[in-house]
């Protein structure tokens, strides 16, 4: 290294260095450094009291900067600059004036004021340093010639200045070559060329006073800086990541070689929906980033709530008022949220799900908060709701998520499984009055006592639920986010899988509506072990329902670059932060089912795995008979940009990547938003980005979805994609595949008799000439969330369905005869008429 | 001239024998210093993004008056099983030193514990981390294995450490 870049701020080289030049100067080690300013304190130069006081003025002078080319003060008129006397063959003090003069123009340009500032290096050794020869010394030092200028010329001109204009003595004894004492101190000059300040070049801490009294010569020179807002970008690529276009083009290139239909795009219509709606999140997440669960975002359900057969969209904002956004058709949408009576504005809201839970025909809605009631809301059947929490017992208090609602006992009435994640908070509430979290909140699963059970409740009928834990033997106190009903024994009873986000997943088998024994590591012996998202759905057709399980958390362990997201994580966090027995797969896990209580872990083989995953929508995206993945991802302030995924399923042999093929990344909208406004002359002086810097500070942060919902949102045949994207405004993502291509699907709606009125639960059996099409009815589309909807079955290229066979949760096994023509909606009542 | 040259080859004789007593005592003493030290307890405080290092001072007991305080570098005698007693003041941290095959957190409100044994001198690397946030080069320092002596040395040239019952900086 040329010059001791960061030594100078170590104050034993400062120690050091001024003993060194108290004693010899710079140049002859006999000769006594002289400086003459004596009226000047050196380490504080100006009072702040007193604001900037002028020391005297700069006459114009004419001299030759580093290029060769004349340079006069009037250069610099206007401006306010620093100015300093070295010399390049000095071995004393100069190199670390030059070091702290880099750091400074650093500092500098890190603040946008690299220009309004410049920086002047005179030499005084001018017979030495010809321009050559500073024009080399400031390359080294990586010099912005631009504003940083190297100055010499005529010996006698350069000392007058020194000695008479800037009052800091030169001397040289016999040998006037390369004994030359000079002063250390940098000059402050002000816009007028009035020296307003004197600092000690070696000093850090008058490094620090010379960089506040640049600010305010600055702020004296225009006091609209004041106002100004500068724009910086964290990490400084977020808003132009330059491994995000290769990335697209190899993607693209990939295409061609796709057997699977890819020919068609997404585009991002919220401008045209109407749609207005924005997260708000915590301050925890937002000003400073805490590792806590607040970062796990939000939900977006859709149901038809007032139904008009068009299906409507509520968005859960963090710390604010929830949204209900009508489906006015045509990808039109109006804010019903007030007159719903579902804003659920007061406190931290987390999850949404839709279900009929009085069997009355529509859709309620079950809101789930941070420490405060979960709130159930029953529909009038025309879109207003009732609160009826209180009475209804689901009003929980806890650090609650995702609810699923699903009939554990088969008696007609849909029960809710309750995930509680765990306590994460303190009893410390911040702005807007959210609890802050615990600074080590991902250590929670560690402590017994912050754990919160997750809690299965039985519908009693008439909107009334008890907690049935005790009652089932469902005891789990996992730090869960999300479950999904799954029945791995086959024996038409739904088990559950529920996922962990800070441990294993655990696996409970139902005994016929009865009870519950914990089956996990029989069933799963390694799991994920930051489980986040989760679907079950018929992967490759063989008519076994799999398991899709996202997993966050590991993916937090260590860095992993764009090019390298496809693959696992190398390590898993220690085993004691674990709290496990570390059998674990390092990312997302894939379950194949070959038999009753048989799976196979085959994430990799089928290339399952992304990075930063949170829920997962499964749906046929192109129509073609198999599922295809949305995969929520990426993180927000202060991590990278991070893609969701979308992942085309090959023919149930593997999945391709083709989020950049169907227009869904890059985002229309970009890789980063406008975070937050620091004041860093105000409240936020000490954010850790507002260091070197002052005035109003633009943050840029990475963009980053959480929920998503996969459905027809324009009734057009092909499915759309809605996500809630994490402190900013989500994506209405509607897919051109109809307009590109001819597709056969069937939409299904299950109304239960005997069974649940949703037909949750339901296992529909579309039998094609060549293939069955199974899925089961869950009503799960992203993360956090449940959605009430008609279920979507892509046909391929068949026109017709030979059979449906519907097994729904009473037993009825319920067969609708073929042929069935393609691209219309059943409607199919339990044990009765089917209407298309 | 004879006198002198006597005077100069006893002096010789004697400076040299005086020379030969005084290494036989520094390797002596050496040996003596650098008996290994067969186990090594240090405490392991993440605070603020640093990591500090208490070691047992001249009592050879980690958790007395006479602890001594260090940080960002680690330091152990050679071939010395050593054993990390790790622990935070805020957030999470992650310690490695892959030299060892140490990789652990350091929580608040939890202890860890890491055992390893040091071989040779060395200089290896230390690698920490906040988890789930942004880098912080404080973190980041050196694991030094060192001769017995000089490790005694070393700890004996570190800053008292703070109260045990509170041994963060």
């Amino acid at each position: 290294m040329i010059f001791p870049h960061p030594s100078h701020r170590n104050p034993l080289v400062f120690l050091v260095i001024s003993s060194m030049v108290a004693l010899a100067g710079c140049g002859p080690r006999t000769t006594p450094e002289i400086t003459t300013e004596s009226d000047v304190n050196r380490t504080r130069r100006t009072s702040d009291d007193q604001g900037l006081r002028v020391f005297g003025e700069i006459p114009a002078f004419t001299l030759t900067n580093q290029h060769g080319e004349s340079f006069d003060r009037s250069n610099l008129d206007g401006k306010v600059w620093v100015a300093t006397f070295i010399f390049t063959r000095c071995g004393a003090t100069c190199p670390y004036q030059t070091a702290a003069f880099s750091e400074l123009q650093q500092t500098l340009h890190r603040a946008d004021e690299l220009g309004p500032v410049e920086l002047v290096s005179f030499t005084v050794d001018p017979e030495f340093d010809t321009p050559d020869v500073l024009a080399e010394y400031g390359t080294k030092a990586n010099a912005d010639f631009k504003h940083w200028h190297f100055l010499t010329g005529d010996r006698s001109t350069l000392w007058d200045l020194s000695k008479d204009a800037f009052k800091l003595d030169v001397q040289s004894g016999r040998d006037a070559t390369n004994l030359i004492t000079h002063s250390s101190l940098f000059v402050l000059v002000d816009q007028d060329s009035k020296i307003r300040g004197y600092y000690e070049g070696l000093s850090p801490e008058a490094n620090e006073k010379l960089r506040d009294d640049i600010s305010a010569l600055l702020d004296e020179r225009d006091p609209s800086r004041l106002e100004r807002v500068t724009e910086i970008s964290v990490p400084r690529d977020v808003r132009d990541p330059k491994w995000l276009q290769p990335r697209a083009e190899a993607q693209r290139a990939l295409a061609s070689g796709y057997e699977v239909t890819c020919d068609f795009q997404f585009s991002d219509d919220l401008s045209s929906s109407g749609i207005t709606f924005t997260d708000k999140v915590v301050e925890d997440v937002k000003r400073d980033f805490k590792a806590a669960h607040y970062d796990h975002g939000t939900a977006v359900a859709v149901a038809d709530v007032d139904q008009d057969g068009l299906l409507d969209i509520y968005f859960v904002c963090q710390l604010g008022s929830n949204e209900l956004w009508r489906n006015l058709g045509g990808g039109k949408f109006e804010n019903i949220t007030e007159s719903a009576g579902v804003a659920v504005a007061d406190e931290v809201s987390t999850g949404a799900s839709f279900a009929d839970v009085d069997n009355d025909g529509d859709a309620d809605l079950y809101v789930t908060r941070v420490r405060a009631a979960n709130r159930l809301f029953l529909n009038d059947g025309k879109g207003k709701f009732e609160d009826v929490s209180e009475r209804s017992g689901l009003d929980h208090v806890a650090h609650s998520s995702g609810a699923v609602f699903f009939d554990y006992d088969r008696d007609g009435l849909l029960d809710v499984l309750l995930t509680n994640v765990g306590k994460y908070t303190t009893q410390e509430r911040g702005p807007g009055g959210y609890y802050l979290a615990y600074k080590a909140a991902f250590t929670g699963h560690l402590f017994p006592e912050r754990a919160e059970p997750n809690i299965l409740f039985r519908n009693l009928g008439g909107a009334r639920f008890e907690n049935v834990n005790d009652q089932v033997g469902f005891k789990d106190a996992s730090w869960s986010g999300d479950a999904t009903p799954i029945d791995g024994n086959d024996d038409g009873w739904p088990d559950i899988y529920l996922l962990s986000m800070q441990g294993h997943d655990q696996y409970f088998e139902n005994q016929q509506g009865k009870g519950f024994v914990n089956k996990s590591r029989e069933l799963f012996p390694a799991s994920a072990w930051g489980s986040m998202g989760v679907k079950v759905f018929d992967f490759n057709r063989d008519r076994k329902l799999d398991l899709y399980v996202t997993d966050m958390h590991t993916d937090m362990v260590h860095d992993v670059a764009p090019e390298d997201e496809k693959k696992k994580m190398t390590r898993n966090l220690p085993v004691s932060m674990l709290g496990t027995d570390g059998n674990h797969i390092l990312g997302n896990a894939f379950y194949l089912k070959s038999e009753s209580d048989a799976y196979t872990e085959v994430s990799n083989e089928i290339g399952a795995e992304n990075y930063w995953p949170w829920g997962i929508s499964v749906a046929d995206l192109n129509a073609d008979g198999f599922e295809d993945v949305f995969i929520a991802a990426s993180m927000s302030y202060d991590f990278r940009y991070g893609i969701n995924s979308v992942l085309l399923n090959d023919h149930g042999k593997r999945f391709l990547d083709s989020e950049f093929i169907l227009g869904i990344e890059p985002r229309a909208k970009g890789t980063a938003q406008p975070w937050m406004t620091l004041d860093c002359d105000g409240a936020d002086a000490g954010h850790r980005l507002c260091k070197d810097r002052s005035g109003k500070l633009q943050v840029w942060t990475a963009i980053g979805s959480r929920s998503s919902v996969v459905f027809d949102l324009e009734n057009d045949g092909d499915l759309d994609i809605v996500t809630n994207d994490f402190g900013g405004s989500p994506m209405v993502l509607t897919s051109n595949l109809t307009d590109k291509h001819a597709i056969n699907y069937l939409r299904i709606e299950l109304i239960g008799k005997q069974s649940n009125r949703d037909g949750l639960g339901c296992l529909v059996d579309v039998q094609l000439s060549d293939k069955n099409l199974i899925a089961v009815h869950d009503g799960k589309s992203g993360y956090l969330a449940q959605s009430r909807m008609p279920m979507y079955v892509g046909l391929g290229d068949a026109t017709q369905a030979d059979q449906i066979t519907v097994t729904w949760p009473s037993g009825i096994v319920q067969t609708v005869e073929g042929p069935i023509q393609s691209n219309q909606k059943l409607t199919i009542v339990e044990d009765g008429e089917t209407t298309k | 001239m004879s006198r002198i040259h006597t005077n100069v080859h006893f002096g010789r004789l004697a400076g040299a024998g005086l020379i030969a007593v005084t290494v036989a005592i520094g390797v002596a003493l050496c040996l003596q210093r650098d008996e290994p030290i067969e186990q090594l307890d240090v405490q392991v405080v993440a605070s603020n993004y640093r990591l500090y290092f208490h070691y047992p001072g001249a009592d050879s007991v980690l958790g007395t008056a006479d602890d001594r305080l260090g940080t960002r570098n680690l330091y152990a005698p050679a071939n010395t099983q050593v054993r990390l007693n790790l622990t935070s003041r805020d957030f999470v941290y992650l310690v490695e030193i892959p030299e060892v095959g140490l990789y652990e957190v350091a929580a608040p409100e939890l202890d860890f514990e890491a055992r390893f044994k040091t071989g040779a001198s060395g200089v290896h690397s230390l690698l920490g981390s906040q988890m789930c946030g942004y880098d912080h080069s404080e973190l980041i320092g050196e694991f030094v294995v060192q001769r017995t002596a000089e490790f005694k040395r070393l700890v004996r040239s570190l800053s008292p450490a703070p109260s045990p019952s509170h041994p963060t900086q």
